[in-house]
């Protein structure tokens, strides 16, 4: 890694640099651009209360790990997570909002130090992370609609469709012990259980402890056939930090002895032995509550997504300028520079790229918090499309005018200035206008990197509440205000810029 | 000593060659009409005296200074050569009075209210003080072409060079623009104007140059040049088209 990093450092300097021209640096500073540090230092720090310990979790997953109407995350993993890090003597915790699928990845990428979201031991990730000693004994069951009868064992989903979560344990195992099973891959634990509901799927297979919590949250399911296995969840830890895993092992043995972890277990999952099935609760279509409840969370989200639409932006419009100079360019390398740029990003996809920058840098030592990996991606992806346009519009405007500027003794620096780029950016407006439309739709993308935007918030408060429908009408309302403002803002530009036309 | 000199120049397109070899001198106060048949070459050769097209050989010397030599201020001497063009050139994006006011901002350095001051002397001169805050888009081309005019002499430039200044314009406009050309001739100022209006040449110019296949075939006083006993048969020919 060392010897690779310095190899790398340029782009790591470029990083920086861009980090902090996005005013983010502070942020930047803390999202250390150099690989993991020898351990002991770490502990040191953390408990020092130098450095936070960051926890990665998935808080879809009731009662492991969700939020409340505020968005403060709660959960049986965030109150044992933070009685054990208190215990190791670590001042300061942080969780961290991932899709479940990103958190091994994240801490090989040492984005996170502990990755605590109902993680099954399984021998592959103990490849590549190491795992605290057996926390709750877990295991896979199989739910399915309470008017369903006809399924009643594994045997039964021979050609079923069964909703599982991408990047769990539950898709490989049916893959081995029941292929004939067509498998329903969904994004977050809520979309499982409603999948059923929604007879998008004949059933569920997942944490028992997670069905049985929306069963006596929601209603509408009910558990078939044996637990299907008998599996355990561990924390997880990156393999450099062998003297964290040791303290938070020490600690847990601790809360066990003292009866700390039972009381938490009965706060979370009250009475395991009762019976796990009920009707579907009443509701109406649309719940405003699920809305108002969680006002603040909203509005913070929000506030996030203005903020990653702006600064965006601002890097989209630098990139494209320098992308439509470089390709205007009387100098064959540096067109060439503006041609690659755009014909590699805008004929890639956009999640392709933004995975790429937050997950694949890290292994080259480029370690971006996720606001400023975020914001690049958007930036560099929108600036693609925007050195096309500056390009066009330059082009357009009548070769006459660079004569008649020249010719009067102006340089070509001056020309561009005061004459060719205000008759250029009008024309730039209409097709600025769209792109940056795009760009406020494409920012929703960046919560799969974590960044708790306005669409994020809305998954997490349906994780909770269940309510699909009110959260993404409202969700898309908001976006479709945004994306109205800016297509106003963009005409009322043009409207008033356009006197001389 | 010549204020602006041809030595040999040539311009080629590939294998299409506009100029070949054009040796030319103009003294200072002289105005110079050049006339020719379409595509001989006449606006490519007004187009070299300031590089806006480069030469492919030969040399430019204005005011002892080669346009062509390596290091050379184009920028500086291109700001002492005025330059009208057929289409008016414009920047639309600025009023009249700005249209006027930019140049002598950006390139003599001059403070707001002097290059206002100097515009709007400049604009009465052209009869225009009165569209002065208008945009370009509102303006007729002759209203257009006198306010590119007072763009070029708010320069002081000592050579302006016309570029068919005429041939986009509305017939009954020709005169005011004419008129103000003719008011520059008068005042000293030197010219080379590539035209084809022949009144203008007869009348104002101190010489005639005949541009046909990429070189001159003439280099006249207009009298001589339109007189009957100038038989070149392929200036004959020309103004048997045209007059």
């Amino acid at each position: 890694m060392k010897n690779r990093f310095s190899r790398f450092g340029w782009a790591a300097t470029t990083a920086a640099l861009l980090a902090a021209l996005l005013g983010l640096a502070a942020p930047a500073a803390q999202a250390e651009t150099t690989p993991a540090t020898p351990s002991a230092g770490k502990m040191a720090d953390l408990r020092s209360g130098k450095t936070t310990l960051k926890v990665g979790t998935d808080a879809s997953f009731p009662p492991f790990e969700f939020t409340d109407a505020n968005g403060t995350k709660i959960g049986f993993d965030i109150d044992v997570v933070r009685d054990l890090a208190a215990k190791a003597g670590i001042k300061n915790v942080e969780f961290v909002q991932m899709p479940f699928g990103n958190i091994v990845p994240a801490l090989q990428a040492n984005q996170i130090d502990v990755g605590a979201s109902a993680i099954y031991i399984s021998p592959e990730r103990a490849k590549v992370v190491d795992f605290s000693e057996i926390y709750y004994p877990g295991g896979l069951g199989m739910f399915v609609s309470t008017s369903n009868d006809t399924v009643k064992s594994l045997a039964d989903l021979a050609g079923k469709k069964v909703a599982v979560q991408v990047g769990t344990k539950s898709v490989e195992w049916l893959r081995q012990n029941q292929p004939q099973a067509e498998l329903v891959q969904v994004q977050t634990n809520d979309q499982m259980f409603s999948s059923v509901k929604l007879g998008q799927a004949d059933a569920v297979v997942t944490g028992q402890p997670g069905g049985r919590y929306f069963i006596h949250e929601q209603g509408g399911l009910k558990q078939v056939g044996d637990r299907l296995t008998n599996e355990n969840y561990g924390f997880a830890f990156q393999k450099t930090d062998s003297d964290i895993r040791e303290a938070f092992n020490t600690a847990l043995k601790g809360m066990q002895d003292s009866g700390d972890f039972t009381k938490a277990s009965t706060k979370w999952f009250g009475d395991e032995t009762s019976t796990a099935t009920g009707p579907a609760k009443e509701r109406s279509i649309f719940n405003v509550a699920s809305i108002t409840n969680s006002w603040g969370p909203l509005m913070q989200g929000l506030g996030t997504t203005l903020q990653i639409i702006a600064l965006s932006l601002a890097l989209s419009l630098l990139f494209g300028m320098l992308g439509g100079f470089a390709k205007l360019s009387h100098l064959r390398p540096i067109r060439w520079i503006g041609k690659v740029y755009v014909s590699v990003v805008r004929g890639t996809p956009f999640i392709v790229q933004l995975f790429f920058i937050y997950f694949g840098l890290p292994q080259l030592g480029i370690q971006l918090s996720p606001m400023v990996a975020g914001i690049l991606a958007l930036g560099l992806y929108s600036g693609s499309y925007v050195t096309e346009i500056v390009r066009g519009a330059i082009q357009s405007v009548d070769k006459g005018q660079m004569e008649a500027a020249r010719s009067c003794g102006m340089s070509s620096a001056s020309a561009l200035r005061h004459v060719i780029i205000p008759q250029a950016f009008l024309r730039m407006l209409p097709p600025l206008g769209n792109e940056f439309v795009s760009l406020t739709k494409n920012s929703a993308l960046v919560s799969f990197v974590t960044i708790s935007e306005l669409f994020l918030v809305g998954q997490t408060i349906i994780s909770r509440t269940f309510d699909a429908l009110t959260v993404y009408v409202f969700i898309g309302l908001v976006y479709y205000v945004l994306t109205n403002i800016i297509g106003l803002a963009a005409n009322a530009i043009e409207k008033k810029m356009a006197v001389y036309i | 000593m010549a204020l602006l000199e041809t030595k040999e120049i040539t311009k080629s397109y590939g294998d299409h060659h506009v100029l070949k070899g054009i040796d030319f001198t103009i003294e200072p106060g002289e105005v110079v009409a050049v006339i020719g048949p379409s595509g001989g070459g006449k606006s490519t050769f007004l187009r070299c005296l300031n590089l806006l097209e480069t030469p492919t050989s030969g040399h430019v010397v204005f005011d002892g200074e080669d346009l062509l030599a390596p290091k050379v201020d184009l920028d500086r001497l291109r700001s002492r050569m005025g330059m009208v063009f057929q289409q008016f050139n414009l920047f639309p994006n600025m009023t009249a009075l700005k249209n006027v006011m930019l140049p002598q901002m950006d390139v003599l350095k001059l403070s707001k209210k002097d290059a206002e001051a100097r515009a709007m002397e400049l604009l009465e001169k052209v009869n225009m003080t009165h569209r002065a805050h208008v945009y370009p888009n509102r303006l007729s081309g002759g209203q257009k072409q006198r306010i590119a005019i007072a763009r070029a002499v708010a320069m002081n430039p000592k050579v302006m060079l016309f570029d068919e200044p005429t041939s986009a314009l509305d017939p009954e406009v020709v005169h005011d623009v004419l008129d103000v050309m003719a008011g520059l001739a008068a005042d000293g100022m030197t010219m080379v104007v590539v035209t084809h209006e022949m009144g203008f040449a007869r009348k104002v110019a101190d010489r005639v140059v005949f541009i046909d296949g990429g070189t001159i075939a003439a280099d006249l006083p207009p009298e001589e040049f339109f007189s009957e006993s100038n038989t070149n048969p392929r200036i004959r020919s020309f103004l048997e088209k045209v007059l």
